[in-house]
């Protein structure tokens, strides 16, 4: 069992490829201000008639810290070249979260530093990728946008108005809460979406 | 990629609404004395701004003639025309078409747009239409929406938004990718969040088809409408300077050339009539957003039976 201890940032030898800001996406790592940072959302955006923009959301590998940012859409952009593992969870604690890589089976734990706020969406068996450096030293996760979660605890609503407005608290597998419509009952599937932890629409039954 | 997804009772929900909501749009400029017009969708002139992306298409008469053709971004050089020969209060729920942007969030390259002009007013009586619009229409739809957009909306100048969300004094920023990115950035989240906000006076090289403000020429007589962060409608006082508009239109032309963008034939019949207008305003509201501001929805697919990404199945943009 390979346990890693993270956060051994150092001199990150990496390669990077130049490319236009229009192709961004999310997941992706690009330089920005000189320091790599995970895009973690964007939006394309034609603002009155003007040129196109895309307006971007990064969090930087080194601090956590989130800063937006607009990009010309043909502005020339930096993109990082990291490893990209994907892994399945296991299982863990509050504060550490063991993984299994899905290429070679391998079991390995990071810690909050590398999970962040993505640590409430976490449910077993729920694939994302980690990004580790040069010398596989887990750096961050590049968490899927949606997770589809089951409800373990809905209460029957009040009778409301049926304009679509009227919510209700309820609960899901891994103990996370969300506010969802009324007619949402135990069972159901729900799609979570990880930037807002807001509900999304019910998981079609497939 | 799949009609099944018409089924989800929340998305059928919001077509009914949908439905509730155009028909109170209408039925608010029938009463105030509007005329609800048809204007061409496919047109031989489509508008020269070098950012927009007109479909281009091509039709041919019973004998094989054909003819280059392009739809609409939108319908105001039709609308303008109809004003020169004297009809004053003008409105069209129509289609428009945008090639180039996103499919999804705020945008579908069809899309369904109102736009409405009044002869012998200014923007300030357009900014007072759209707040008894859109309170008309959303006290009949959404109590809590209702709410949101009651009461004397903000208005804000661009200058003054600059400063206040910003700290940049708005005769400093150089060049419009400056202020989009700081606008963007900084700015237009924070815009009708607690209320609506008018922004308007924008700085003369945006001008677009707006008149240049005779009492600061610095600034012309354009305004935006923006509801929780979201853009509207854009409205201006309508530019009726023919020579002044043929000017503008070169620039333009000569921007699509610089940008490698093919050029489009220049619609004389409009350079007339505006030569011919009466001074008048009017504006481009978007009733999609509309509807996603008044069914909670978060993206504009939610509030569309058919968005682009159904048809065409390509990969969605917004991750």
């Amino acid at each position: 069992m390979l346990i890693v201890v993270a956060n051994l940032f150092a001199t990150l030898i990496t390669s990077t490829t130049m490319a236009r800001a229009n192709e961004i996406s999310r997941g992706l790592i690009l330089n920005y201000k000189n320091e790599p940072h995970l895009i973690v959302d964007f939006q394309h955006v034609n603002p009155g008639k003007g040129s196109a923009f895309v307006r971007s959301r990064l969090k930087a590998l080194k601090t956590g810290k989130v800063v937006e940012n607009t990009f010309k859409s043909d502005e020339t952009v930096e993109f990082v070249e990291m490893e990209r593992i994907k892994v399945q969870y296991l299982y863990g604690t509050p504060t550490e979260f063991t993984f299994m890589n899905m290429k070679n089976y391998e079991q390995f734990s990071v810690g909050l530093e590398v999970i962040g706020d993505y640590a409430k969406f976490l449910k077993e068996g729920l694939e994302v990728t980690i990004l580790v450096d040069e010398a596989e030293v887990p750096i961050t996760v590049d968490f899927p946008k949606k997770v589809t979660l089951k409800v373990t605890d809905a209460p029957d609503g009040v009778r409301g108005d049926t304009s679509g407005n009227v919510t209700k608290e309820v609960g899901l597998e891994n103990g996370l809460t969300v506010r969802a419509p009324m007619f949402i009952k135990e069972g159901d599937m729900l799609v979570i979406n990880t930037d807002t932890g807001e509900y999304v629409e019910r998981a079609s039954q497939e | 990629m799949s009609w099944e997804r018409l089924k989800d009772p929340l998305l059928q929900q919001r077509l009914k609404a949908r439905s509730r909501i155009i028909a109170l749009v209408r039925e608010f400029f029938v009463k105030e004395g509007f005329l609800e017009v048809e204007t061409p969708v496919v047109v031989a002139s489509a508008g020269q701004e070098p950012y927009l992306n007109p479909f281009k298409t091509e039709f041919f008469d019973e004998r094989g003639r054909r003819a280059p053709g392009y739809l609409i971004t939108s319908p105001e050089y039709s609308h303008k025309k109809l004003l020169a020969a004297g009809f004053e209060k003008t409105f069209e729920i129509t289609r428009a078409f945008r090639s180039g942007e996103e499919w999804g969030g705020l945008h579908n390259p069809e899309f369904t747009m109102i736009e409405w002009y009044r002869a012998h007013a200014d923007y300030t009586a357009i900014m007072s239409d759209v707040e008894k619009m859109v309170q008309f229409v959303a006290a009949r739809v959404s109590p809590e929406q209702s709410k949101r957009v009651a009461g004397s909306w903000e208005r804000v100048s661009v200058a003054e938004a600059f400063k206040r969300y910003a700290e940049v004094i708005l005769e400093n920023v150089p060049d419009e990718e400056t202020f989009f990115k700081i606008f963007l950035t900084k700015i237009e989240r924070k815009l009708g969040v607690a209320k609506p906000t008018i922004l308007y006076d924008y700085p003369t090289s945006m001008a677009s088809l707006a008149r240049i403000k005779k009492s600061d020429p610095r600034y012309a007589e354009r305004f935006e409408v923006y509801i929780a962060g979201m853009e509207l409608g854009n409205a201006f006082s309508e530019l009726n300077d023919a020579k002044e508009q043929r000017t503008r239109f070169m620039k333009e032309r000569a921007l699509r050339k610089n940008l490698g963008k093919g050029q489009i034939p220049l619609d004389e019949d409009f350079l007339d009539a505006v030569g011919n207008m009466p001074p008048s305003a009017g504006i481009a509201f978007g009733i999609d957003r509309l509807v996603m501001l008044l069914t909670n929805a978060k993206t504009i697919e939610d509030v569309l039976a058919f968005p682009a990404g159904e048809l065409w199945g390509l990969p969605k943009s917004r991750g």
